[in-house]
Formats: C-alpha cells, sequence, structure tokens
C-alpha cells in the first residue's frame, strides 16, 4: 500500500481532500463542541464529508482527527477517548475509500507550548504524537498527514513520534504568515531551515498549509522549491470566513480558486488540496489540473 | 548613582533583550531611587513592551518574544505594586476589561499577551481564561460592570462563538452596554463588521489602540 503511494506521487500530481471544519460547520456543528467527539456521535455525517472528497476526486483524504492528540482531547476533558477517536477516525474514513484512494491520519498542534514559552519538553510532545500516529496506523490509515504547524520544534517532535510509530509516509505541513521580512511561523522559524530540519527528522513530504491565500501560497512554494528536493504539499486559504445570511461562508469562489492550481504546480508544489473554506467543489474543480503526468525532477 | 533616564532606558532594553532578572532589577533600583512607580510605568515598562510590539509589527519579533517581554512585565509590575498601592497612586482603570478565549478554544497565548498589554496601557483586566463558555463570559462582563469584553479564538469551529456573544447579548437587550472586540488567526475586519462587533484586534498592539478607541480615551 505505502509503495503505491510513493510511486503515485512520483508519476503525477496528487489531490488532497480539503476543509474538514467548514464542513463540519455547515452541517451543523455549534461552537463549544469538540469536532473529533463527531467521529463517535456523527460518524454518518464524516462520512458524508469523506465521500464528497473521494467523488471530488481527491486521491487522498484525511482523518478527522485534526485535534484528536491526547492534550488536545485533555483540555476538554476528553482524554479518556483518545482511542477510540483516532480509531474510529480512521475506521469510517477507510469505510468509503474507493479502490485507489488513500486515507491519511491527520495529526494537528496540541496546543500547547514547548519550553520557554509554555511548559512542555520536546520529547513530551514526541509521546503525544507518537501516541496519536500509533492509534491512526493501528485504525488502518495508510499514511500520517501531519499539519497547521505554527512551531518548528512541535512539528518535529511530531515528525519523530509519527517516524517512530510507523515505516509509512509522513508528510508535514508548517503554517507561515507573511511578514514585512518575509514568511515566517508566529515562533520566527523561517522556510529554509524549517525544510531542513523536518526532512532530517524523516519527513517524507513537507509543505504548507492554512492562514494563507492562494496569491501567496504560490509564491511560498517557489521559495520552499528553492529549499527543498522533497515533494511539496500546499492547501491554502479560500480567503478569511464571513458571515453572510446567517452562514459562514469564504469570499474566494472554487473557480477563482482552482484558477490558481496551475500556477501552484508551476511554483513547485507536487500535492494540492485546499484548507479553510476549500469544500468539495473547490477541489473537484482542481482534480484534471492537479492530477496530470509530468516530467520528473529529482526526488529526495 | 544612576539617573533616572538611566533606569527607563534599562528597563526597555530589558525587555528588547527579554532579561526578565534585570528588568525586576531596575524595577527594585527605581524604588530605592525614590522614582515615582507610575513613572517607571510610563517612562519605563511601557515604551519597552511597546517597542517590543513595534519590533513583531516590522517581522523582527516573534511570538517568543511577545510572551517573554509580557513576563518581564508582569514581573516588574509585581514589584512595583506595593509601591503603587501605598502610595494609593493606583492608576485609575483607563477601562475595565473582561477577556478570553471562545468556547471550545484553548488557545490562549495572544489572548493573555493583549491582556498584558491592555494592563500595562492602564486597562483594568478580568481574564476568564480559556474555553469560556459564553454565557459565562456575558454574566461576568454583566458582573464587573465592564466596559469592554474581548473574545479570542483561533479555529474556524470556535470563531461562531464571537456571533453568539452578540446574539446573547442583544437577546438579552443589553448589547449597547458593552463595547465588543474580536481577534484570533480566523477572524478579519470583515467578520467582526459581519456579526457586528465594535472592533478587531488583528494583533497585539491593533487591540490597544482599538480599545483605547472603543472607551474614548
Amino acid at each position: 500500500m505505502k509503495l503505491a503511494l510513493r510511486e503515485l506521487i512520483n508519476n503525477r500530481g496528487i489531490l488532497f481532500d480539503g476543509a474538514m471544519g467548514t464542513e463540519l460547520i455547515a452541517r451543523g456543528l455549534s461552537s463549544g463542541e469538540v469536532p473529533e467527539e463527531w467521529n463517535l456521535k456523527h460518524p454518518e455525517l464524516i462520512m458524508e464529508i469523506h465521500r464528497a472528497y473521494f467523488e471530488a476526486g481527491a486521491d487522498i483524504i484525511q482523518t478527522n482527527t485534526f485535534g484528536g492528540s491526547r492534550l488536545k482531547l485533555a483540555a476538554r476533558g476528553l482524554d479518556s477517548i483518545v482511542r477510540e477517536v483516532n480509531m474510529q477516525g480512521a475506521k469510517i474514513a477507510l469505510a468509503v475509500k474507493p479502490k485507489g484512494g488513500f486515507v491519511a491520519g491527520d495529526i494537528g498542534p496540541t496546543g500547547r507550548f514547548l519550553q520557554p514559552v509554555g511548559r512542555f519538553t520536546p520529547a513530551e510532545l514526541e509521546e503525544v504524537f507518537y501516541e496519536q500516529a500509533s492509534l491512526l496506523v493501528e485504525g488502518g490509515v495508510e499514511l500520517i498527514n501531519i499539519e497547521t504547524m505554527y512551531d518548528l520544534e512541535e512539528a518535529k517532535a511530531a515528525v519523530r513520534g509519527s517516524r517512530r510509530a510507523t515505516e509509512f509516509p509522513v508528510f508535514v505541513s508548517l503554517t507561515f504568515s507573511k511578514t514585512r521580512k518575509g514568511f515566517y511561523t508566529i515562533m520566527g522559524n523561517d522556510v529554509p531551515t524549517s525544510l531542513r530540519e523536518l526532512e532530517k527528522c524523516g519527513a517524507e513530504v513537507v509543505g504548507a498549509n492554512c492562514t494563507l491565500g492562494m496569491p501567496e501560497m504560490v509564491q511560498l512554494v517557489k521559495l520552499m522549491r528553492q529549499n527543498t528536493d522533497l515533494s511539496i504539499i500546499a492547501q491554502a486559504n479560500a480567503g478569511a470566513p464571513q458571515l453572510k445570511d446567517d452562514k459562514v461562508t469564504y469570499p474566494i469562489s472554487a473557480e477563482e480558486y482552482a484558477g490558481y492550481a496551475e500556477e501552484l504546480i508551476e511554483a513547485g508544489a507536487d500535492i494540492i488540496g485546499g484548507c479553510c473554506g476549500a469544500g468539495p467543489e473547490y477541489i473537484r474543480l482542481m482534480a484534471p489540473l492537479v492530477k496530470r503526468e509530468k516530467p520528473r525532477r529529482k526526488t529526495g | 548613582m544612576k539617573r533616572e533616564e538611566d533606569v527607563f532606558e534599562g528597563m526597555k532594553e530589558a525587555f528588547l533583550k527579554g532579561d526578565k532578572e534585570e528588568a525586576v532589577r531596575l524595577a527594585k533600583l527605581s524604588l530605592d531611587m525614590g522614582v515615582n512607580p507610575l513613572d517607571s510605568i510610563d517612562r519605563g515598562l511601557t515604551p519597552g513592551i511597546q517597542q517590543v510590539g513595534k519590533l513583531w509589527e516590522e517581522g523582527e519579533y516573534f511570538l517568543p518574544q511577545l510572551v517573554i517581554a509580557a513576563e518581564c512585565m508582569k514581573a516588574a509590575l509585581k514589584v512595583l505594586e506595593p509601591a503603587l498601592n501605598q502610595k494609593g497612586e493606583k492608576k485609575k482603570g483607563v477601562g475595565r476589561v473582561v477577556i478570553g478565549t471562545a468556547e471550545g478554544d484553548i488557545h490562549d497565548i495572544g489572548k493573555t499577551l493583549v491582556a498584558t498589554m491592555l494592563s500595562a496601557n492602564g486597562f483594568e483586566i478580568i481574564d476568564l481564561g480559556a474555553d469560556v463558555p459564553i454565557n459565562q463570559m456575558v454574566n461576568r462582563a454583566i458582573e464587573e460592570k465592564a466596559d469592554l469584553i474581548c473574545i479570542s479564538a483561533l479555529l474556524t469551529t470556535t470563531m461562531l462563538g464571537q456571533k453568539r456573544l452578540i446574539e446573547l447579548l442583544q437577546e438579552k437587550g443589553i448589547r449597547h452596554r458593552f463595547k465588543v472586540m474580536v481577534g484570533g488567526a480566523p477572524v478579519s475586519q470583515q467578520w467582526a463588521k459581519d456579526i457586528e462587533a465594535d472592533a478587531y484586534g488583528e494583533n497585539v498592539i491593533e487591540a490597544v489602540t482599538e480599545a483605547k478607541r472603543l472607551v474614548g480615551a
């Protein structure tokens, strides 16, 4: 299974899924709820979302386990169900997987900070990520996707923990902001250092998601391409959320968003998906542009 | 013997270097020298943290530097507090603020930084922490007779709590009693407008500027 995925990445552009939070809110997730609990409370709705992305053409979809680490769940008093949330998250995604599709275990930040900003050590966080990755792999996922990491050190702990848990591919995306001095995480990590260190930890695919819209993401991918030989994953936001007629909407349409796919590929993105606001329609419109054979660069 | 100006300059330097021990040492020194603690705050501590904020805006400083500067501020203020209270010179609050992160959201660093900066700028802060149920935020604002409610959210799934807060104030017929400022990564000026908040705090510095504007300071 894992070999097939690696071969696929080498042969053509890969389509990832889009936003989960956006789709949950559209289906009634309220402001106080823990999204990961829906794996247990409303599995049919989660399966509906996964199915929609596969039908839109996504090669890889992510489990609904973004906030499913023990530490993140503990803050809401739910650490006792860390196993169920992750195992069930994997199970329901696999249940709707078509032939040729792949399920990635989604791992997001713990919401805690490493010393000196917070009180945790890299070793402690690595254990938390090792646990979550192990559960997702036990549940049957075929790769691990670490995303929305705003702290390089936490991202490294996640990669190391995932690497210990599995030989399956480990993808990692950081969240960069565009400052007056260039692209940096909120912790101050720059692109070249980040990509180099993540590769050293054992990440197979590196990239970015969230905060940035398509135009900035294109610029960022160009910079990432200059700084790594690994395959690059990019997932931009469809603008910032707005409220129209009492519904959460995003200002960038699917057509406008997908219109950037060519540029993103040209900039060097190998795997393209969507983040906040980019639902199945966004993914569907990008599919024919992304899932194309292309001349192979030297890959890592 | 150091002059006042040297002490104030030293405090600013300590903030820029993130040297908490130095900030505390200089706060103690200022008291020994008989410097009015209010002067130390206005001319030493506040410019120090404002300079850090400026460097953050320019893309030179990042979250760790902001956090450490906030800790320098807290530590120095702790040293000055007894003297402030003793002189009865506690600065009259520019405004009362109830602040917290929306229900379901455990992210609190941005919120805590805003609370520290507002406090440094003369606001009285009631910090409810993170994952605050919306009706609790409203009830505390009523109890504390707050002027301003600040609500933060980092996730698309929790920012709806900001909308809920304003709806709840409207339902209770008390919307006019409070100014509401929203902030957080997915939040924007447009969102603030859409949900009928009074202000959007794009970053820690903007949050202070907006807060002052809202209370007419």
